[in-house]
């Protein structure tokens, strides 16, 4: 009975399972999982030529504990300020490659003041 | 040709019915990171957290459809469920006549989780083999320790359990001792407590825990893993070393990936498994046709004493591996065994297997 209960309640639940809870994403502007992940995979990491536990601490993924996410979570915010002006201009939009070309630091970083 | 059940598919249902979790080290291999990156248990298998439920979506299957596109296993905000459901069937060739094909469940699983923000928890349940697994653990920057009912995460844990290396043949060839290492499917979860660490591509876990493979005294693992990306190659290294009584294990594994070429390999050497030292080795390349359909080959060996040879057995199997959705895996394996010594060979066997997941 137990078993039976318990397996009915999994599969009710995977029924309402579409509702999606995003954490701790304060910059980027997708709405499910899928669509972040896709993001990081495919453009972040190749550009930067980084893996996940770059920035991310595997056991929790929305944690910011990394020093490397919270400046991660700055560039993009500078990459989206960028994107807005080349917009204006009618310009292509830019992203991480074109100063980081798989690196993880740009090999020609602008001089510090 | 379908025959009525026997008395060795009986028995053999019954073995295989207690079927445990399964990762593939191979995905771990291609994404150059350790099992946590798709798994919620750190030690692979089950669950998958929202990296694995998307690379299963975008990277796994040959489609995508849209109503699946949205999936993340969360209910009622707080808990992610998920579920392995594996169907076997096995086919059996004397010579080149059909002699018997079975068709049966091999692992209904259920899992469980929620988090409280340093600690995850995860309950699972094994339906068909009635076992409970369970483990809380605390997340550090670095790593994590975790406790609960667990298995010891010793060598490469392939998604198959009759590979030498892991539990090997429980119906035996010739009445040996054994034929295969001793991580068979009948083991249940075992009091657990672990400590693991992650830095920059490394993964070192220690784990105590009560008797896993006799059941009595208690049992230490210590494992490593490493991951490096040179150039276009990924490859992955470790090795792990196990004692429970008399009985000491130590294993070297790895692989290298490149595009759609996978190729991964694991030698295991047992001091006191039955008498003496044995040894068992797995070697595997698979071939990423296109998404979602990848060919494989593999050999794997088994040598109960390495004193002798004439007591070795070794396998050929040649495998096709098809995701046409996600949460959907139909395998299919050809393969055959081949006895030292002259001894005639098992024959032929045709296996093939129905994996759905969420």
């Amino acid at each position: 009975m137990k078993r039976l209960i318990m397996i009915v309640g999994l599969l009710s639940g995977f029924l309402f399972a579409q509702k999606s809870e995003l954490k701790n994403v304060k910059v980027l502007p997708y709405k499910t999982k899928r669509e972040l992940v896709k993001f990081m995979k495919s453009v972040v990491a190749p550009e930067l030529g980084v893996k996940c536990n770059f920035c991310h601490n595997l056991t929790d993924y929305s944690s910011d504990e990394k020093d490397n996410k919270k400046v991660a979570r700055q560039m993009m915010g500078m990459v989206q300020q960028a994107n807005k002006t080349m917009n204006d201009l009618n310009f292509h939009e830019i992203s991480c490659w074109v100063c980081h070309r798989g690196n993880e630091h740009p090999e020609h970083p602008p001089k510090k003041k | 040709m379908i025959h009525r059940l026997t008395k060795y598919h009986l028995s053999f249902l019954i073995f295989i019915l207690n079927a445990t979790i399964w990762a593939i080290p191979r995905y771990a291999l291609e994404s150059g990171s350790s099992c946590i990156l798709c798994h919620v248990n750190p030690a692979g298998g089950g669950l998958r957290n929202d990296y694995g439920i998307a690379y299963g979506q975008d990277d796994l299957a040959a489609k995508l459809p849209e109503r699946l596109s949205n999936y993340t296993g969360i209910i009622l905000k707080h808990f992610q469920i998920g579920g392995d459901v594996r169907i076997q069937s096995v086919s059996k060739n004397k010579g080149v006549l059909p002699d018997g094909l079975a068709i049966f469940p091999m692992q209904v699983n259920f899992q469980i989780k929620t988090e409280v923000k340093k600690l995850t928890v995860l309950a699972e349940l094994a339906t068909l083999k009635s076992d409970m697994g369970f483990q809380l653990r605390y997340n550090r920057k670095n790593g994590f320790v975790r406790a609960g009912l667990a298995k010891p995460s010793f060598g490469l844990k392939l998604d198959d359990h009759t590979v030498f290396t892991r539990g090997g043949n429980i119906r035996l060839t010739r009445g040996d001792h054994r034929e295969g290492m001793p991580f068979l499917p009948t083991l249940n979860n075992v009091e657990l407590m672990e400590l693991g660490f992650y830095w920059g591509d490394n993964y070192v876990s220690i784990n105590r825990s009560n008797g896993y493979i006799s059941g009595e005294g208690s049992n230490t693992v210590g494992r490593f893993e490493h991951y490096r990306s040179i150039r276009s190659f990924r490859t992955m290294a470790g090795g792990s070393i196990l004692t429970e009584g008399d009985l000491q294990m130590v294993g070297l594994f790895g692989g290298v990936s490149r595009r759609n070429l996978s190729w991964m390999g694991e030698v295991t050497i047992a001091e006191n498994l039955v008498s003496g030292r044995s040894i068992a080795s797995y070697s595997e390349l698979t071939w990423k046709v296109k998404q979602g359909f990848n060919i494989s080959g593999r050999v794997d060996f088994f040598d109960e004493s390495m004193k002798y040879t004439e007591d070795a057995i070794r396998r050929t199997t040649f495998g096709l591996n098809y995701v046409p959705l996600p949460f959907v895996d139909i395998k299919f394996q050809i393969r055959s065994s081949h006895l030292s010594g002259g001894k005639s060979p098992r024959g032929v066997e045709v296996l093939s297997q129905l994996h759905l997941w969420f």
